[in-house]
C-alpha cells in the first residue's frame, strides 16, 4: 500500500478507532483498575487490595457459587429446550403447513415485547391467588392449597418456561432461514433413497445447519450467564439466593451493599466466564464446514 | 433506500427550495453544536449560581425519597422555613430514585446539603462524607427550653451513634407489632393474647372458624424476622438480643434463637400463615388482611399509612405487642422500632442550613404534624399524642416499654440482611431445619467479622435491660 493511501486510511479509521476507545476500551480499562480496590461507589475513599476481591470472590464467597450454580442452570436447561422446540418447529414449519406464515409470527411475536414486560406477564400468570396458572390447574388439584410458583421450591422452573417462550420465534426464525437455504434436490434425492423424515432431519437438515446452531447455541449461552432483567424483576428487586445469579448478585454487591469494587470485579469474572463458555462451545462445536 | 433528510429540517429551518444545493448546510451543521453549548453554559451557570447561593447561605437544597409519606409534607416544612427565615430559599426536591441522582452528586463533591434517601448511610459516614452532629445536638431545639438532642426520643438517637458520633437524625418511626381484625375479633370473641401460649390458641380458634389465621409477605421473608426476633427477646433476654445484633461470635446460634426458629416453621406447618402466603407481596398478603381473609397480620406501624387508600370503609384495625414468654428472661415490654433518617453531607454547599433546615423539620411542631397527617409515630417526645385512634395500642407499646431495640444488623450490614431473608425463605418452606438456618446466619456472620473491607459497629444495651 502506498504511504499516502495508508495515511488516508488511518485518517479515516481514526474517529471510530478514538470513539472505540473512549467508550469500550477506557471504561474497560477502568473497570478492570478499580476491581482492585475497595470502595464504596459513593466516596473518595478507595483501598487498594490487589487481587484480594478476586480472592475474596473465589474463595470465601458461598453466594457467588449458588449464584454460578443457578448461571449453569440457565445456560443448560433452557438452552436444550429452546433449541430443540425450535429445530421441531422449525423443520415441521418448513414441511409446508397450512398457516405456516401465521405460526411463524406468532412464535416470533413474544421477541417485540421487553423483557420487562414479558417477566411482568408471567407474573401474573405465577400468582398464586389469581394467576392464570393456578386457575387452570385448579380443578385437578381440589381441596389442595395453590401452588406458590415462585417460592424458594419451585422459582427456577418457573423460570425456565418464560425464557423458553420468549426465546423460541428468535431462533425458531434464525433456523427457518438456515433451512429455506439448503437444496430441496437434496431431500429428494434422500427420498429417492428411501430415507424417512427422521433421516432426512438428522443426515441433511443437521449437517448443513450446523453454523446456525453453533451460533444459536453461543448466544443461548452469552444469554444464560448474563441473564439479570428476568430475575430481578421476577424477584420484585430482590433476588433470594434460591434465584440469584451472577448479575444480580454483581447488582447487590455494587449498589445494596455499597461494595462497588467488589462488584466490579464480580463484573469481570462474568466477562471472563462469558468468553471462556462461548470460546468452549465453538471448540466443542467446530466442525468441517459443509460447502453447498 | 430512505433519501437523506434536508439539513436544514434538522436545523429547524425551511427545506431548500427545488432542486438547489443546499447552501446554507454548512451554516446548519454547527446550530445545534453551538445551541447545546448554549445549553451546557446555562445550565452549567445555574448550577454555579445556586451554589454560590448555598455558599452564602441563602439557599438550602434538600432531597426527600418520595415514597409512601408523599412530598406534601415535606414541601410545607420548606414553605415554612421560608417564612420563618426571610431571604432564605429551600430547594426541596423528592423521587423515588433519589438514590440513583444523589450517588453521582457525592461523588462529583457536591451533595445537597440534607437528605433523606435509601442509601447505605453508613458507609457513608464510615467514608467521611457525612456531618457529624454532635456539636449541633447540643444547641437549641425550635420551639423549646430543651437541646435539640433532648428533643428526641432516648431509643431512637441511640441508634444513630457511629463510635461516639452521631451522623443521622430520626425522624419517622414504627413499631413492629401483630395488626388484627378488629371486627372478626369481635365477632368471634376472640381476645389479643398475652403469651404464645395464648397465641396459639387463638391461631388455632381463627382456623377452626374456617379463616387463615396470619397473612405473611413471603415474597419479602425479612417481615418474618421480628416474630423471630421478638419471640427470642422474650425468651432469652437483652444480652443475647445485643450480642446478635453486634455479631458477637456464636450470638446466632443460641439454643434459644434455634427455638425460636423452630416455633416460627412450626407456625408454618400448622398452617397458620395463610396457604400461598409465600408468593405474595407485602402488598398483596396487606390486601389478604383488609379485605377480612385472614386475622392477623405481622407488621410496623406504617401498615395503616401504607393500605389507607385500599383498606374497605368500615374496616377497623387494632395491633397487639407479640406476647410474652412464660418464664422468659426477656421483658415482655421491650418494643422493636425502625426508623427513618435524616443526614447533612459533609461536602454540603450549606452544611448549616442543612442542619437548621432538620432542626426545623424535627422541631415538635413539625413532628406533632407529621404524626397526625401522616398517622406515623414520630421519634420526637410528645408527638404520639397526635396519632390516629388506630395507633393507640402502638403508642401504649412505646410508653409502657422498658427500653425499645431496633436490629441495627440490618442497616449496618446489608449483606447479613440479605442472607437472614434468604434463610427465613429456606426455614419458612421446610428447605433447611431451624439449626441450619441460625448456623447459615453465624456463618455469615463469622465472614463479616473478618471481613476488613466492612466496618464493625455496636450498640449497648440501654442502662434500662439491666434493670
Amino acid at each position: 500500500m502506498r504511504r499516502d493511501a495508508r495515511r488516508t486510511v488511518v485518517l479515516f479509521l481514526l474517529p471510530a478507532g478514538a470513539l472505540y476507545a473512549v467508550l469500550f476500551l477506557y471504561p474497560v480499562a477502568s473497570s478492570l483498575a478499580l476491581s482492585l480496590y475497595d470502595w464504596d461507589g459513593f466516596t473518595q475513599k478507595r483501598t487498594f487490595v490487589g487481587l484480594g476481591n478476586f480472592a475474596r470472590l473465589l474463595g470465601d464467597d458461598p453466594m457467588f457459587w449458588t449464584a454460578l450454580k443457578h448461571n449453569l442452570f440457565f445456560l443448560s436447561v433452557p438452552t436444550v429446550v429452546t433449541l430443540t422446540a425450535a429445530l421441531f418447529f422449525a423443520a415441521v414449519l418448513t414441511s409446508r403447513i397450512r398457516g405456516a406464515r401465521f405460526f411463524r409470527i406468532t412464535y416470533f411475536f413474544p421477541n417485540v415485547i421487553s423483557m420487562v414486560a414479558i417477566t411482568l406477564l408471567w407474573f401474573f400468570i405465577y400468582n398464586p391467588n389469581f394467576g392464570l396458572l393456578n386457575a387452570v390447574l385448579r380443578p385437578f388439584l381440589p381441596g389442595k392449597e395453590p401452588i406458590v410458583w415462585l417460592d424458594p421450591n419451585h422459582i427456577m422452573g418457573s423460570l425456565v418456561a418464560p425464557i423458553v417462550w420468549c426465546s423460541l420465534g428468535f431462533y425458531l426464525v434464525l433456523f427457518l432461514a438456515g433451512m429455506d437455504n439448503i437444496p430441496q434436490t437434496y431431500y429428494d434425492a434422500a427420498k429417492v433413497d428411501g430415507a424417512n423424515p427422521w433421516q432426512q432431519f438428522r443426515s441433511i437438515t443437521v449437517p448443513l445447519l450446523w453454523d446456525v446452531i453453533t451460533m444459536a447455541v453461543v448466544f443461548l449461552i452469552i444469554g444464560g450467564l448474563r441473564i439479570f432483567d428476568l430475575i430481578y424483576v421476577m424477584a420484585l428487586g430482590y433476588p433470594t439466593e434460591h434465584s440469584q445469579v451472577i448479575a444480580t448478585y454483581l447488582y447487590e454487591q455494587a449498589f445494596s451493599n455499597a461494595h462497588m469494587g467488589y462488584g466490579i470485579a464480580i463484573a469481570v469474572v462474568l466477562f471472563a466466564l462469558v468468553f471462556a463458555a462461548t470460546a468452549v462451545a465453538m471448540r466443542l462445536m467446530r466442525r468441517e464446514r459443509l460447502e453447498y | 433506500m430512505a433519501a437523506e433528510p434536508p439539513a436544514a429540517s434538522l436545523a429547524g429551518g425551511a427545506p431548500p427550495a427545488g432542486g438547489a444545493p443546499p447552501a446554507h448546510k454548512t451554516v446548519a451543521r454547527p446550530f445545534p453544536i453551538i445551541a447545546a453549548a448554549l445549553l451546557l453554559a446555562v445550565v452549567g451557570g445555574c448550577a454555579r449560581k445556586e451554589r454560590v447561593e448555598r455558599k452564602a447561605g441563602r439557599e438550602i437544597e434538600v432531597s426527600a425519597f418520595l415514597g409512601g409519606y408523599g412530598l406534601d409534607f415535606f414541601q410545607e416544612v420548606a414553605r415554612s422555613y421560608e417564612r420563618t427565615h426571610p431571604g432564605v430559599k429551600v430547594n426541596l426536591w423528592g423521587d423515588p430514585r433519589n438514590i440513583e441522582k444523589l450517588r453521582p452528586r457525592f461523588l462529583g463533591g457536591d451533595p445537597p446539603d440534607a437528605f433523606w434517601a435509601f442509601l447505605p448511610i453508613w458507609r457513608l459516614a464510615d467514608g467521611g462524607a457525612l456531618h457529624a452532629l454532635n456539636a449541633d445536638l447540643d444547641t437549641p431545639a425550635y420551639g423549646q427550653d430543651i437541646s435539640w438532642r433532648d428533643s428526641f426520643l432516648p431509643g431512637p438517637l441511640a441508634t444513630t451513634v457511629v463510635e461516639g458520633k452521631t451522623y443521622f437524625v430520626p425522624t419517622d418511626m414504627s413499631v413492629f407489632v401483630m395488626w388484627y381484625s378488629v371486627g372478626m375479633f369481635k365477632q368471634h370473641g376472640w381476645r389479643p393474647p398475652a403469651t404464645w401460649d395464648e397465641f396459639f390458641t387463638l391461631c388455632e380458634s381463627i382456623k377452626q372458624a374456617g379463616i387463615a389465621p396470619i397473612a405473611f409477605q413471603g415474597r419479602y421473608p425479612d417481615y418474618a424476622l421480628p416474630i423471630l426476633l421478638n419471640l427470642f427477646q422474650r425468651k432469652a433476654g437483652a444480652r443475647p438480643l445485643f450480642a446478635l445484633i453486634n455479631l458477637e461470635p456464636g450470638a446466632w446460634t443460641h439454643p434459644d434463637l434455634v427455638g425460636s426458629a423452630r416455633t416460627l416453621r412450626e407456625m408454618m406447618v400448622k398452617g397458620y400463615f395463610q396457604p400461598g402466603c409465600m408468593g405474595m407481596t407485602h402488598t398483596e398478603a396487606q390486601m389478604e388482611f383488609v379485605n377480612a381473609r385472614t386475622a392477623m397480620v405481622p407488621c410496623g406501624t406504617w401498615l395503616k399509612a401504607e393500605m389507607a387508600n385500599t383498606t374497605p370503609k368500615g374496616f377497623e384495625m387494632s395491633c397487639f405487642a407479640f406476647p410474652a414468654v412464660p418464664g422468659g428472661k426477656g421483658d415482655p415490654s421491650v418494643a422493636e422500632i425502625s426508623l427513618g433518617y435524616w443526614c447533612v453531607p459533609e461536602r454540603g454547599a450549606n452544611i448549616e442550613g442543612g442542619v437548621d433546615f432538620l432542626k426545623w423539620l424535627t422541631s415538635q411542631d413539625n413532628a406533632n404534624k407529621f404524626a397526625r397527617e401522616k398517622d406515623t409515630l414520630f421519634a420526637v417526645k410528645g408527638a404520639d399524642r397526635y396519632v390516629a385512634k388506630e395507633l393507640a395500642p402502638a403508642v401504649q407499646i412505646i410508653r409502657r416499654a422498658k427500653y425499645t431495640w431496633a436490629p441495627m444488623m440490618s442497616n449496618w450490614y446489608p449483606e447479613l440482611s440479605k442472607r437472614i431473608a434468604d434463610g427465613l425463605a429456606s426455614l419458612m418452606t421446610g428447605n433447611i431445619t431451624p439449626e441450619e438456618f441460625c448456623r447459615r446466619v453465624e456463618d455469615t456472620a463469622a465472614r463479616i467479622r473478618r471481613d476488613p473491607r466492612t466496618p464493625k459497629y455496636r450498640i449497648e444495651p440501654p442502662p434500662e435491660a439491666a434493670r
